[in-house]
């Protein structure tokens, strides 16, 4: 009876890494329009109040956005993001205040918009490949 | 780092820079706490020189000089508890690569 028990265990624990592994691969890149306008202006007024008294939105832009994060999925920043700011209070806001800021940095980046917002969850964010504007 | 890697009027230097230079933007006691030993615990002193004198301050990156940024980093070894020693923190990637940071 256990023996079945841990075999059912391994076989449920082998098709969640399947999944995992499936979801974690990009499907889309910034340049499939993965984020509302609407979404970026309210990650800019949260950028404003949450982060501008020590970052400039020019760092996010450009050579240093690419320098750090060309060709990786957005999950990278997402992590950086949510996992380590506000530096006096990480992981303070909520996870789509986090997700507007990221589509707010896209729209810096000038990439186009679409009809769906950028969602605010680490998933997501690993499916969207961040690669330069065409 | 037992054997006293900076001294104390270099960490007194670095505690001034850093208060001009870095604290608008950072807590010292960001600097002491787990994520900071999550980033460079078990590594050479010169993985954090290379990331802080590469990156900060966020506005001029690179705008110190290698003795002010071996001055904040022997700030935030003193912050740490680590002792003081009779040598100041050295500035080149060799000798900055021979010492291990590691959890006081």
């Amino acid at each position: 009876m256990i023996q079945r028990v841990l075999m059912a265990a391994a076989i449920t624990g082998y098709s969640i890494g399947v999944v995992v592994t499936a979801a974690q691969a990009p499907t889309r890149t910034t340049n499939d329009g993965v984020y509302t306008a609407a979404q970026a202006a309210r990650g800019k007024s949260v950028f404003e109040s949450k982060c501008g008294g020590c970052h400039e939105p020019s760092r996010f832009t450009g050579d240093p956005f690419y320098e750090a994060f060309n060709e990786k999925p957005m999950k990278e920043i997402w992590d950086i993001a949510s996992g380590t700011m506000p530096e006096d209070n990480p992981g303070s806001l909520k996870q789509q205040e986090y997700g507007d800021i990221l589509a707010y940095f896209l729209s810096l980046n000038e990439f186009k918009t679409g009809d769906a917002e950028l969602q605010g969850n680490a998933a997501a964010m690993a499916a969207i490949k961040i690669e330069k504007k065409k | 780092m037992k054997a006293g890697v900076y001294t104390a009027a270099q960490a007194d230097r670095g505690q001034s820079l850093f208060r001009s230079k870095c604290a608008s933007c950072h807590a010292p006691n960001r600097f002491t706490d787990d994520l900071f030993y999550t980033s460079f615990a078990g590594k050479p002193l010169w993985e954090m020189f290379d990331v802080i004198s590469d990156s900060m301050p966020e506005d001029d990156p690179g705008s110190l000089k290698k003795e002010e940024y071996a001055d904040v980093i022997a700030y935030l070894l003193k912050l740490n508890n680590f002792p003081s020693g009779p040598s100041d923190l050295p500035i080149d990637k060799d000798a900055l690569s021979a010492i291990l940071m590691e959890k006081p």
